[in-house]
């Protein structure tokens, strides 16, 4: 693999799971491929957690594995190895996933109006659900008030316009 | 997704990559590699078509040949945009089950919510990252 695709992958182990997502990445380059329990042992973690940790780098496109049965105990080995997916293109597809949910989130702060309860840190309720609690924070009791979002509208809409325009 | 390279091609890559402007012949590859040219141009010809290098004909000892680089993309620098690392769904190990109507839902994520406020409250809203 391309210096640089490693380098790429590093930095995006590295956001995803930090100081181990870098360990993962080198120790997979040094050895092609590697099983969990292998993987487990070096990093010295417990099994479930480096699963865990291996499935969201799956998960991201960033490994693949394959399984090998085991003939006489009839078991399944995983063998994880880098992706030969380019690293521009696991980027792209992330940022279009992110793009709609950003804007599955727009639609829905255009197309409601909200309520706040003035005293604490709560989500905001949209019409109906303060409706149905008669205004009233479900909570602690207090009224509601009417929430203001045309700021984050505001703010959905650059992210946006701005990851549309993004060359990765 | 794309095939897995094969070790020829990976292999290919990395003499590339050694070779670095320069570039090489293809004649010289294939001296490196120990195999025939029918073969290697074959391997070759799809490394090309993905993008990994390029060839440009050229003579050598009055005889026309191919001068393989490594193309320019697949050796520059790759930056991960620092708008999409601080968006939390980036680094979201649910990003792929995260859907309207789903479980986390967009509409409703708290670690958007998050988000949202601190973009609001630190930078004055629209004009950050």
């Amino acid at each position: 693999m391309l210096a640089t695709e490693i380098k790429a992958l590093r930095k995006l182990s590295e956001v995803l799971l930090g100081d181990y997502g870098v360990r993962i990445i080198d120790i997979i380059r040094e050895k092609g491929e590697i099983t969990d329990e292998e993987l487990a042992k070096i990093l010295g973690k417990d099994i479930t957690e480096v699963r865990v940790m291996l499935h969201k780098l799956f998960d991201a496109g960033i490994l693949r594995y394959r399984r090998v049965k085991d003939s006489q105990i009839g078991w399944y080995s995983y063998y994880w190895y880098f992706t030969d997916e380019p690293v521009r293109t696991l980027i792209h597809q992330r940022k279009n996933k992110i793009l709609r949910k950003l804007e599955i989130r727009l639609k829905y702060e255009e197309n409601n109006s909200f309520y706040i309860c003035p005293n604490r840190d709560t989500p905001k309720l949209t019409f109906n659900e303060a409706y149905n609690n008669m205004f009233i924070c479900p909570v602690c009791g207090s009224l509601l008030e009417p929430y203001d979002n045309s700021q984050d509208i505001e703010i959905l809409k650059k992210i946006i316009s701005r990851l549309k325009n993004l060359q990765v | 997704m794309s095939r897995r390279l094969s070790d020829l091609e990976k292999r290919i890559i990395e003499i590339l990559e050694t070779a670095g402007d320069e570039g090489l012949l293809q004649r010289e590859l294939w001296n490196i590699l120990g195999i025939d040219s029918r073969s290697g141009m074959r391997v070759v010809a799809r490394l090309e078509r993905r993008g990994f290098l390029t060839r440009k004909r050229v003579y050598h000892k009055g005889k026309a040949t191919y001068l393989l680089r490594l193309s320019k993309k697949a050796g520059e620098e790759i930056e991960i945009p620092q708008i999409l690392t601080v968006l939390p769904c980036f680094s979201c190990p649910y990003i792929d089950r995260c859907d309207e109507g789903g479980s986390p839902d967009p509409r409703n994520c708290i670690e958007l919510d998050k988000w949202l406020r601190n973009m609001k409250i630190q930078h004055g809203g629209v004009n950050s990252e």
